[in-house]
Formats: structure tokens, sequence, C-alpha cells
């Protein structure tokens, strides 16, 4: 493994690590902010005593075990480190679990907000896009990216909620993490992009660089499928946006066992009481088919 | 019961429709549950399993998730207070000499839902939109997947079917009680019949609680809840979910070829379970 050191920013968190992380912005950070150090080091097998676990993890309240596929583990110690036995998995494997899992572990641990979403900025009006795996929240990003909007952050939506403050969300890596047929359907070409792990055909997209600066969540928008036969927005209940923020809180079912669930829900509760969250209803299952319907109610409920 | 109780079959074969009856026999009410409530999950939903594992599924090849499916079930039943239900409709081993892609450990029995192929194959060609014979060329692929053709996932795992006699040889073959509930008895004796699997289950019942259950998951009932409100399970491709609910509709669709193919691929397991029709050759 290389000795060299990388530095870079994804949703306000200063990085420091040995390997390069896709998407990390290596601009100007936050110097307040204590950064979080990823380095190679020794990683237990298991975790004695732990208070929670799930095929792939186990969880104390001030550790967290990840195994990867191929023999690789990660321990997420505190909320400052991330040590790495990286056993025969590789390099692409360890940079999508650390960008996916571990890094939203230490932002849990950190008191943010971690949603399963995306963040987009239309006409100057901030959007998270919330929605179960595979409900085409990527695949909407990229067409409201390739519409000339910003994304802010995709798959991961760590938001700040402090008191006084409206909630806002940080920029993400600058990359999407797109599947092939999702590229096609866009005209774009994989023979230039990088797989996310070697024999899956996930591609990161790269996206422009943006501002570090946090922005206020203007609305939340629930995806979901159903049977109708137009897109269309719903209003939600704070009840149902609660529901919603739980559901798909990012990697909720390590919470309790890093002993976060009961701060995690006040946090949740601050956002229910300052943002409005709508149901995007598409037509069942076929999301790739209503995008530009996606895009344009967006749009216009960016200009509403 | 303890642990998983499985609510296995190939697809079409009643499954929803026992769902439907256990859904109302557990939470018994004057008015008949709401479809678009329908407790008892299928496994293959990929949310459970990753809540279960910690990781996307996403972010997991096909062979790795495949590897993780019953390690995730364990999970489940660690979790779980007291028995799980849920359906599947995976073989219980992808091939004859493959792992079981469910937890044999954590599994405490199975409700194996069976239906003639024949009318099977009538029920798959509606609900796919696909021609009759393109659904007797499914029952009969030993390859037969879900969910599984894009190379990527959707909202449910790739879920390894087999063709129909090899699904149901799978799960009889598990090396656990498994309780074979037959569609057309359901159709012909359904309060003895659905009472029997209840008490395959273990749950604590009455005769009285079986009959309001069977009465409010009558085909009628369930058609007309349909025509109110989009069934959430039924595929996007076609109009209705619950379309006839009757038997020996392939006598009128499937051609003389189409019965025979059935009957060669499957005529050991079809007599078994007495499918094999009266004026089928010789096989």
């Amino acid at each position: 493994m290389p000795l060299r050191v990388f530095e870079g920013t994804t949703h306000n968190l200063p990085i420091r690590s040995f390997i390069p992380l896709p998407g990390t912005t290596a601009t100007s950070y936050d110097r307040t902010t204590p950064f979080l150090n990823i380095r190679e080091g020794p990683v237990p097998q298991r975790l004695d005593e732990h208070d929670a676990a799930g095929v792939a993890y186990e969880c104390t309240p001030e550790r967290v075990l990840v195994r990867l596929p191929n023999g690789g583990r990660l321990l997420i110690d505190g909320a400052d480190e991330i040590r790495i036995n990286a056993g025969e998995s590789s390099i692409a494997a360890l940079q999508l679990f650390l960008l996916n899992v571990a890094v939203p572990l230490v932002l849990h641990r950190r008191r943010r907000l971690v949603l399963h979403a995306a963040a987009v900025e239309i006409e100057g009006r901030t959007f998270a896009l919330l929605g179960a795996s595979g409900s085409g929240k990527s695949t909407l990003a990229l067409a409201l990216a390739r519409r000339g909007h910003a994304v802010l952050s995709d798959e991961v939506v760590a938001m700040r909620t402090d008191d006084g403050h409206p909630p806002a969300a940080a920029t993400g890596p600058r990359c999407l993490q797109v599947w092939h047929d999702v590229l096609a359907r866009f005209d774009v070409e994989t023979d230039d992009l990088q797989a996310v792990r070697p024999g899956l055909q996930k591609y990161y997209y790269s996206l422009p660089d943006r501002p570090l600066h946090e922005q206020p969540i203007d609305t939340l928008f629930l995806l979901h499928s159903a049977h109708v036969d137009e897109v269309h927005v719903e209003p939600m209940t704070g009840k149902e946006t609660l529901e919603a923020l739980l559901h798909h809180t990012h990697r909720y079912e390590y919470l309790p066992g890093m002993g976060l669930l009961a701060p995690h829900v006040a946090l949740c509760t601050r956002v229910v009481e300052q943002v409005c969250m709508h149901r995007l209803v598409c037509p069942h299952h076929r999301p790739l088919e209503h995008q530009d319907a996606l895009c344009r109610t967006l749009e216009h409920a960016a200009a509403a | 019961m303890n642990g998983i109780i499985w609510l296995a079959s190939f697809p079409k074969s009643g499954n929803t429709w026992f769902r439907i009856f256990l859904h109302n026999l557990h939470e018994p009410d004057e008015a008949p549950i709401d479809i678009n409530a329908l407790g008892f999950p299928v496994i293959s939903l990929r949310n459970l399993f990753e809540r279960a594992v910690g990781v996307e599924a996403s972010d997991l090849t096909p062979d790795e998730v495949t590897r993780m499916r019953a390690p995730a079930c364990a999970v489940m039943a660690r979790r779980a207070r007291g028995a799980l239900l849920f359906k599947i409709h995976d073989a219980y081993r992808p091939t004859d000499d493959a792992q079981p892609v469910v937890s044999t450990e954590v599994t405490s029995g199975a409700i194996y839902l069976i239906r003639n192929p024949l009318d099977v194959a009538v029920s798959w060609a509606h609900h796919r939109r696909i021609s009759i014979a393109g659904a007797v060329d499914e029952l009969c692929d030993p390859a037969m997947k879900l969910s599984g053709d894009t190379g990527r996932l959707s909202t449910q795992l790739r879920q390894i079917v087999r063709d129909w006699s090899g699904h149901v040889r799978s799960w009889l073959e598990a090396p656990f009680p498994v309780h074979v509930v037959r569609y057309e008895d359901l159709l012909d004796r359904p309060v003895e019949t659905f009472e029997a699997a209840v008490r395959f289950i273990g749950w604590p019942h009455d005769r009285a609680a079986v009959e309001q259950a069977e009465r409010h998951s009558r085909f009628d009932v369930l058609a007309s809840q349909e025509r109110k409100a989009a069934f959430r399970e039924k595929s996007p491709r076609t109009q209705r979910f619950f379309r006839k609910g009757q038997r020996g509709g392939w006598r009128t669709v499937l051609t003389a070829e189409q019965v025979q193919r059935v009957v060669t691929a499957h005529g050991d397991m079809m007599r078994r379970f007495g499918y094999l029709p009266d004026d089928c050759p010789r096989l």
C-alpha cells in the first residue's frame, strides 16, 4: 500500500486517508472540524461483547466492525478514525465501502442526520430525494444533472440540524454511482468510467465541483411507486414524514448498537418540525420511463 | 413454532391468497384486511436483506448476495420475537448440489403451496403478459429466475426458481417439516385445508375464526377490493392480480403440444399430486 496521504473533504468532513476516496474535494475545509483519519492498522476479527450485529457488522457504542467481501475489514473507532485490514479486498471495494458505509457511520457519530437520499439544487431551492433501494434516486439525480441542475449529494445526504438553524445538507462526493443501463439510457458511454467494483456494472459518474458550504433543505421528497398513470406530488403528514425519515435513515440498523437511536430520533423530529415532505409518486416500477416527468415536476415545485 | 416458517411456492400458486387468509386470521376484524397492507412479506425484498446484512445489496456481486442470504435469514430470526413467516419463491436450493438459499438452522418448517402447472402456465402468462408458449418455456427452464435479467438490482433480489418440478422437489426434500397445501384443495375444501395449515404453523385458533378469515379471503372479496384500489403487489404489466381464481382454465387455452411439453417435463411430480390429465397421452 502507498505511504502517501490523501486529503479531501466530503459531507463537510475533512479526511486524511491512505487511499484516495472517489469524489472527495481537495479544496478548503472547515479547520475547526476534526479530521477523519483513514489508515491501515490492526482490525480484530470480532468485537467482544458487541451490542448488535448483522451479517457484515458488529457494533458497540465505541466501535463498529464491518466485514467486507474477500476478507477485508473496517473498524470505525470513535468519530475520528477508521482502520482498515484490506485482506483480499480490492482497493475499489475498500473505496466503495468507505464511501457507502464507514464514512456515513462516522457522520452519524458526529450527530449528522444521515439519510439514504440524494440532494439537488433547482432554481436556488434545495430538495432532498428519499427512496428505497432501487427506487431510482441516482437515476433521477443523473437526469437532473443532465438538465443542468446541481447535485449536492447522492446515496448519502448528511444534514446538520443545529438549534436555531434550518436543516442543511452538505456537499457530498462529486460523483454518482450509476448502473450501466441507466447510463445507456442517457447515452453515456461506460468505456471511460471507473466501475465501483470489479464485477459490478455500476460506475462512478463525475459531477462538477461545488462550494462546500451547507445548503438549507427547502423540501423533502419521497420517491414512491404506485399503480398510477402519471407522475404527481402528494403532501405528507408530520407522522408520515417522521416514519419516512426513520425508514430512509442511512444504515439505520447500526444505530441501536452504536447507542445512537434516541439522539437520531430527536434529529429526525427536529427536521419534521421545520421541513415539509411530499410524496413524489411515479407509475409503478418504471422510473426510467418517467424521468422527464419527474424532473419537470421537481422544476415546477422549485418555481412555485 | 419458533424460528422462520416459509410460505413457499412457485409463482402463481396461491401464495398471496394464503397470506391474505393468514393475515385475516392473525388480525381478526369485522371487515377483511386491506390487501394493500398485507403482512408476511417476500424474503427477497432487498430492504429486508440490507437491514440484516448492513451493506447495500447493490454494492455486492450477485454471487455475494446469494451467499449472504442464508446468514441474513439467521439475523432476522435472531432479531424477531417469536415465529416469523415469510413468502418465498426461490427454490430451496438453486441447484441440486448448491447450498440452500435460506438458513436451515433457523427454519422450523414450510408451508408448500402447489398448483397444477398447466394452470400455473396460464396464470403466469397473464401475470407477465407473455405468450402461453413463453410461460411454458419458463416452467420448463431449469434456470428460471426472477428479478435477475438486467444485470442490476430492482427492489427485489435475484431469485433462482428452477423449473416447476425442480422447485417442488427442492422444497419437499428440505430437511425440516414441510406441509403441502394444494391450491385445488383450497378451492374445494377451503376451511379444512386452511385449518390444517394453521395447525401446522402452530397458531392457536378455533373453527369460527378460520371460517371468518376464509370468508374474508374469498375471491369475490379480493376482486372487489382490487376494483376499488389497485393491488400494490400486482405486476405493472397487468390490469388485475385477482383474475379468475379457478382451476382447469388450461383446457381451453393450452394447445395439445403445450400440454404434452409440460407433462413430459413434469409428469412424475404431476402424477404424485394428481395433476396428470386423464386424457393425457401415456408417458
